[in-house]
């Protein structure tokens, strides 16, 4: 078998939405934490607004797989508004999905009952910290800071010295990502 | 020896290796999945931190003219390219192996159109084999960081053009943790720029103009005769830098070829992926692999001393490429090779052509269409279809 540690994560998102920049980021953290990470975007021309993905995997060992991640363990979607379909396809039985949403998952809730959603207002609370382009809430940070907490993979100062090194507004960064991990819950649908 | 690891992707690692490498010319055209490539170096050169020139151009027709003006010169040059922009300088390769200059080139592995595509077909690549240029497939970013500084100093010992190839987006951009090597580390692996000039103002002459089939057939030979000093030279050089950096690097990459029944042959990253799978498909049968590392020259003594086992009955030999009507082209290249050696398994095509992703799913699937192939059956097993 592969190392027993190996993790699989996608990421759901929309172009500029920094989905490639938050698997990248946790990348880092995983490595910070002695881990082999592999974090890649989806093949394709990047345009703003259209669906992309990006992968995340990490284990103790160097070996693994370079195929994209068909049957991740997490799956972390950061646009509410794309449909399911998209993204609930090949999660792990017993696998988690994250979500950039309030905790009344409303129309999702029947689709998604068979699996573990974790829910984050990433999209609110980025909004409330000015983190805006294009009219569009810089979600990454938040998510970021969700996905570290329910990944248990570190303490929140490894993601903290990560955003100050590579972000350069890294102050708002880190005060909503410590949101992220602090705010993150699960919902029960 | 101070180890820096740092988490980059295949093409930021590239660009890192030919700064350290103190290229003094560096001329590109951008072009998907390379434009990140050549965007570092460009950056790292308008921000004072790149130790030689870089030139922008409008196509990769220019980049490669510009490039091997600057060879004859003398100078360390670099450029890289994709897919379109590759075959665009196809009629510049030839004269950059004939005129024996050792440029390095990077070649991030993409489907050439039509239709248009971002898939990491090795068609590229391999459509130029026949041009002189030695290439080397990288399966991580390690490896390509490693590989760009190898082939700088392979290019230059054997006075041949040499191309570093690496799958688009699956390598280019995958971050990963790198040990990246210091200046000083560099420097003692390869000799300062620049080379001897070809030609100098204080004498002017003219070279490599027309001439009959008595010289010609003389510089096709010493090319030749060239490329079948590469293995050897490789392996030198390979100790040499294991000897600098710790890390080894042959000609090709084997596993468990001492027991195993079934062989596994691949290049570039399916070749890690392949390995990585190797442990969950141990059951009864014990599996081998083979990582193609040099394709040209093609390191022969290596292939067949390595197939030669009499354990060895089948080799499944996977390409991302493919030659229409004929086959996969790592796969044709190797069925010639073992004509008339000891090696007495079968020979069996995975095609992935098109960039198909291998995943266990898929190989299994393969190894089971392997298992109840028949004589007179379709030579090829094509992933698309299973």
């Amino acid at each position: 078998m592969f190392s027993k540690d190996l993790r699989e994560i996608r990421f759901h998102g929309r172009g500029g939405q920094g989905a490639v920049l938050s698997a990248t980021l946790a990348a880092e953290v995983a490595f910070r934490m002695g881990y082999y990470p592999q974090a890649f975007p989806f093949f394709g021309a990047e345009r703003r607004g259209a669906p992309v993905m990006a992968f995340l995997r990490y284990s103790s060992s160097f070996l693994m797989p370079r195929s994209r991640i068909y049957n991740p363990d997490y799956i972390v979607v950061f646009d509410p508004e794309l449909p399911w379909e998209t993204f609930r396809e090949g999660l792990k039985e017993g696998g988690v999905i994250l979500v950039n949403a309030n905790s009344d998952l409303g129309l999702w809730s029947k689709e998604l009952s068979n699996c573990k959603v974790h829910s984050i207002d990433a999209s609110r609370i980025a909004a409330g910290a000015g983190l805006i382009s294009s009219g569009m809430p810089l979600v990454s940070s938040v998510m970021l800071g969700a996905l570290v907490k329910i990944l248990e993979i570190a303490p929140f100062h490894i993601l903290e010295e990560c955003l100050e090194r590579k972000i350069p507004q890294w102050e708002k960064n880190i005060s909503v990502a410590r949101r992220g991990f602090l705010e993150v819950k699960e919902v029960r649908s | 020896m101070i180890l820096v690891t740092k988490l980059m992707n295949g093409n930021e690692a590239a660009a890192l290796a030919v700064k350290l490498c103190k290229a003094q010319v560096v001329c590109a055209y951008p072009i998907t999945p390379q434009t990140s490539l050549v965007e570092n170096i460009a950056e790292m050169w308008a921000t004072g931190n790149f130790p030689g020139e870089y030139i922008s151009v409008e196509s990769e027709y220019s980049a490669l003219s510009y490039v091997v003006g600057a060879a004859y010169a003398g100078a360390r040059t670099f450029t890289a390219t994709s897919s379109q922009g590759l075959a665009y300088m196809h009629e510049l390769l030839h004269w950059a192996s004939g005129a024996r200059l050792p440029i390095v080139l990077v070649n991030v592995n993409r489907a050439l159109g039509a239709p248009w595509s971002l898939e990491p077909d090795q068609g590229d690549s391999l459509s130029q084999r026949d041009t002189g240029w030695i290439q080397l497939y990288c399966s991580n970013v390690q490896e390509i960081m490693d590989t760009v500084i190898l082939a700088f100093r392979l290019a230059e010992e054997a006075r041949t053009p040499c191309m570093v190839v690496y799958d688009g987006f699956t390598l280019s951009h995958t971050y990963e943790v790198v040990d990246f090597p210091n200046q000083e580390e560099v420097d003692q692996f390869l000799s300062p720029p620049p080379q001897e000039a070809l030609f100098h103002p204080s004498r002017p002459e003219t070279i490599q103009s027309v001439t009959d089939y008595r010289y010609l057939a003389r510089v096709v030979q010493a090319g030749h005769r060239a490329m079948l000093q590469v293995p050897d030279a490789l392996k030198k050089i390979g100790r040499s830098f294991s000897r600098i950096f710790g890390r080894d690097y042959f000609l090709l990459k084997e596993t468990g070829l001492e027991e195993a029944k079934t062989v596994f042959v691949a290049t570039g990253a399916i070749a890690q992926t392949v390995e990585s799978f190797l442990p969950l498909l141990d059951g009864e049968e014990v599996f081998g692999y083979l990582q193609l590392k040099l394709f040209r020259p093609l390191p022969e003594k290596e292939i067949i001393t390595a197939f030669s086992r009499e354990n060895i009955e089948k080799l499944i030999i996977i390409d991302r490429n493919l030659s229409r009507g004929m086959g996969g082209i790592f796969a044709q290249e190797i069925r010639a090779l073992l004509q008339g050696t000891a090696f007495r398994g079968k020979i069996f095509e995975l095609n992935l052509a098109g960039g198909i992703d291998l995943t266990l799913e898929l190989l299994q699937r393969g190894m089971a269409k392997v298992a109840e192939q028949k004589d007179g059956d379709e030579k090829i097993i094509w992933g698309v279809d299973l």
